[in-house]
C-alpha cells in the first residue's frame, strides 16, 4: 500500500527548510521503495498567522484581559503579558514558541494540513512540532541531506518494517 | 518457535560496562538506545566517581536507525573527553546500532589522536551475555591500548579472575588472590577496584605470567594476550575457597611460577593452622548435625557453581545434591566443566546441570530429594522456592537482593570462614 511522505525543500533535491521556516512541502508518493512526486501543498501565511491570532488574546477564549489572568480562577498560567490561554483543548499557553502565544497551535495547524502523511522530512523540527507529529504517528527526520538520499532510506527503512524483514545492513 | 526464558541470571553484553565501571576512573560511552545504562546498573554499587544515570549515551532514535548514528556518535565521544575527566574512555555499541550497520570502530579511530585514550568493544545484545561482554571489553584493552614489551619484571603477575558487578564479591575476592599472591612472594596485578585502573593496565605487557582463575570465562582474553604480547598463562577453573582448595592453588601457582616450595608450605601452614583453629573451636557446632542440612545445591555462574561446591564438599563434608550453573556456558567448555565436579574428595560426584531458566530449576529443586530440608546458595529467585522447602537459603550469586557487600570475600582462608559464617548464621536462625 503507498504512502505518503512530506519534504521541507526550496528547490525539491536539498532538504534545505526548517518545519518552522517552511511555507509549504514537496509530497511524495511512495511504494515499496519507488517514489514520485505527487503534489506541492502550500500553506497561505496569513492563514497560519490569523490562526495565531484567534488562538491568542481573543475574547473568545475567556482569557485575553490581564485582569483575569493570573488570578486564582483565571485558569490562565501565570498571568503573563501574552495573556495567552488554552484555546480550549490544544494544549495551553506558549511554551515558548516563537510565535509567542499559540504555542503547539501554529504547529498543530501546520501538522494537520500533511496529517495524511506517514513521515516528515525537514531540515530542524521545533520541539512543540516534534510532539504534535508524535501524537499524530507521524515519523519525523531532522536530516540534512538530498531529497533522494532522504527518501530512498526512508522508503528502504519503512518497506523493512512493513514486510517484517530485518534492519541488518549489507 | 518462539522460547520464554524465565528469570534469566545474566544481562546483555552492554552489561559489561560495569567492567569499565570496576576500573578506576574509566568511563563508557554508550552508543545505544537511551535507558540501556539505567536498566542495566544494579544496586551493588557504582564506581564511587561515575554514576550509570550519567555515562553519555548516544540516545539513538529512529532517525538514526534510519540515517545512521555516526555522525551522533562522533560529537557524544568529542564532547565526552572534553566535560569528563577520566583516564579512559570505553565506547560500547548496544543491539541497534551494531543491527544497523554503524561502524563504531571506525568512529573511534578518528580520536586515536586524543589525549586520553579512547577505545572500542562491541557488545550488542546478541552477541551474548554481559559474561562475553566483559570478554569484550579486556580484549579491547588488549588489541586497541596494552602495547607489547620486552621488558618483563619478574615475579610480576596479572589476576583475572571474577566478574567485576555481576559477582558480588568481585572487589574482595580480587583483593585477598593479590594477598595470597604477595604472601608467597609474587607481585599481584589486577585492574579492577581502588587505586589500580590505568596504571596498572599499563603493567598488563610486563607480567611474566597471567593467571586466570574461572572455568571459563576470560579463557579467550589469556589466549590472545599469549598470542598478542607473549605472556603464558596458568588457567586454574577451580575459585580457591575454604583450607584444601587454597592450598592446592598456593601450590600449584607456586610451582608454575617457580617459587621455593618451603616458603610455599610455610604460607600454607601458617593459614591452616589458624583456619583449622577457627573451626575447632566451633567443633560442637559443626558436628552436631542437626543444625546444617545434609545436602545443598549452588544455583550460580559457573565459577561459584564449582568453587563453592567444591568447598562445601572438601572443608564441611556436605554432601552436593544436583548443581546449577546458569552463565550459559559455551558449549565448548561444558564438558570440562563438568569432568572438574567430579573431582570432589571423598570419592564423591556431583551432577551439574547446565541450565539458563530458572523456573527448570526450580523444578529439579523441587522434585529432588534432600533427605531433610535443602541447603540453597544461588540468586535472589530461588529464595522462595528454598522457603517453601523450609530450607535454608543464603544469597551468593545475582541477582543480589538479600545481601549487601561492601568489600567482603569468599576466596582463600578468610573467604572460606566467611562463608562458613554465613551458612550458619542462616542455619542456626531456624533454633531461634
Amino acid at each position: 500500500m503507498s504512502y505518503l511522505i512530506a519534504v521541507a525543500t526550496s528547490d525539491a533535491k536539498v532538504v534545505d527548510l526548517g518545519f518552522g521556516a517552511a511555507k509549504g512541502f514537496h509530497i511524495y508518493e511512495v511504494e515499496g521503495t519507488e517514489y514520485k512526486e505527487k503534489e506541492y501543498r502550500e500553506f497561505a501565511e496569513e492563514e497560519i498567522s490569523s490562526d495565531v491570532q484567534s488562538g491568542c488574546g481573543g475574547q473568545t477564549s475567556g482569557c485575553g484581559d490581564t485582569n483575569n489572568c493570573g488570578s486564582p480562577s483565571g485558569g490562565c498560567g501565570d498571568g503573563s503579558q501574552d495573556g495567552c490561554g488554552g484555546t480550549g483543548g490544544h494544549g495551553g499557553c506558549g511554551a515558548g514558541s516563537q510565535s509567542g502565544c499559540g504555542g503547539s497551535d501554529g504547529a498543530l495547524r501546520k501538522v494537520n494540513l500533511i496529517a495524511d502523511c506517514r513521515s516528515l522530512v525537514c531540515k530542524k523540527i521545533g520541539f512543540q512540532a516534534q510532539k504534535q507529529l508524535e501524537k499524530k504517528a507521524i515519523a519525523g527526520f531532522d536530516v540534512e541531506c538530498s531529497v533522494d538520499e532522504a527518501l530512498t532510506k526512508i522508503a528502504t527503512y519503512f518497506d523493512k518494517i512493513d514486510n517484517h524483514v530485518s534492519l541488518r545492513r549489507g | 518457535m518462539a522460547k520464554l526464558l524465565d528469570k534469566q541470571r545474566y544481562k546483555c553484553a552492554l552489561g559489561a560496562m560495569q567492567t569499565v565501571q570496576a576500573i578506576e576512573r574509566a568511563i563508557p560511552i554508550l552508543h545505544s538506545g537511551p535507558g540501556c545504562a539505567q536498566k542495566l546498573s544494579d544496586g551493588n554499587g557504582s564506581s564511587g566517581y561515575f554514576s550509570p544515570n550519567i555515562f553519555p549515551c548516544t540516545s539513538i532514535n529512529e532517525k538514526d536507525v534510519v540515517f545512521g548514528g555516526v555522525k551522533k556518535l562522533h560529537s557524544t565521544i568529542e564532547n565526552s573527553l572534553k566535560v569528563i575527566d577520566a583516564d579512559l574512555y570505553v565506547v560500547l555499541t548496544g543491539c541497534i546500532p551494531e543491527i544497523v550497520g554503524d561502524d563504531s570502530g571506525e568512529v573511534v579511530s578518528e580520536f586515536a589522536d586524543a589525549e586520553k585514550p579512547v577505545i572500542y568493544a562491541p557488545t550488542a545484545g546478541f552477541k551474548g551475555n554481559n559474561y562475553r561482554g566483559h570478554e569484550q571489553i579486556i580484549d579491547a584493552i588488549i588489541d586497541q591500548y596494552v602495547k607489547k614489551t620486552d621488558k618483563k619484571e619478574k615475579g610480576l603477575v596479572n589476576i583475572w579472575a571474577d566478574v567485576p558487578y555481576q559477582d558480588l564479591y568481585w572487589l574482595g575476592n580480587l583483593r585477598e588472590l593479590e594477598k595470597l599472591l604477595k604472601e608467597i612472594g609474587l607481585t599481584p596485578n589486577t585492574i579492577f577496584g581502588y587505586q589500580r585502573g590505568i596504571k596498572n593496565i599499563d603493567k598488563i605487557a610486563s607480567a611474566e605470567f597471567n593467571l586466570l582463575i574461572s572455568p571459563w570465562v576470560s579463557v579467550k582474553n589469556v589466549k590472545k594476550m599469549e598470542k598478542k604480547l607473549g605472556i603464558p598463562y596458568l588457567h586454574y577453573s577451580t575459585l580457591p575457597i575454604g583450607a584444601f582448595e587454597t592450598s592446592k592453588f598456593l601450590r600449584e601457582v607456586g610451582k608454575f611460577a617457580g617459587v621455593d616450595e618451603k616458603k610455599v608450605e610455610d604460607v600454607i601452614t601458617e593459614h591452616e593452622n589458624y583456619y583449622y583453629y577457627l573451626i575447632e573451636r566451633f567443633a560442637d557446632l559443626f558436628l552436631e548435625n542437626r543444625v546444617i542440612n545434609k545436602q545443598f545445591s549452588v544455583v550460580a555462574d559457573a565459577q561459584y557453581a564449582l568453587g563453592i561446591t567444591k568447598f562445601l564438599t572438601n572443608d564441611l563434608g556436605l554432601v552436593p545434591a544436583k548443581q546449577f550453573i546458569t552463565d550459559d556456558t559455551p558449549k565448548e567448555y561444558r564438558e570440562a566443566i563438568t569432568e572438574e565436579f567430579k573431582k570432589l574428595n571423598y570419592g564423591l560426584e556431583a551432577e551439574v546441570v547446565f541450565e539458563t531458566d530458572s523456573y527448570k530449576v526450580h523444578e529439579q529443586i523441587k522434585s529432588h530429594d534432600y533427605h531433610g530440608y535443602p541447603l540453597v546458595l544461588g540468586g535472589y529467585y530461588d529464595k522462595e522456592v528454598t522457603e517453601d522447602l523450609k530450607g535454608n537459603f543464603l544469597n551468593i550469586s545475582w541477582p543480589v537482593k538479600d545481601k549487601i557487600v561492601l568489600n567482603d570475600a569468599i576466596v582463600g582462608y578468610e573467604g572460606g570462614i566467611r562463608l562458613i559464617e554465613d551458612i550458619y548464621t542462616v542455619a542456626s536462625q531456624r533454633f531461634n
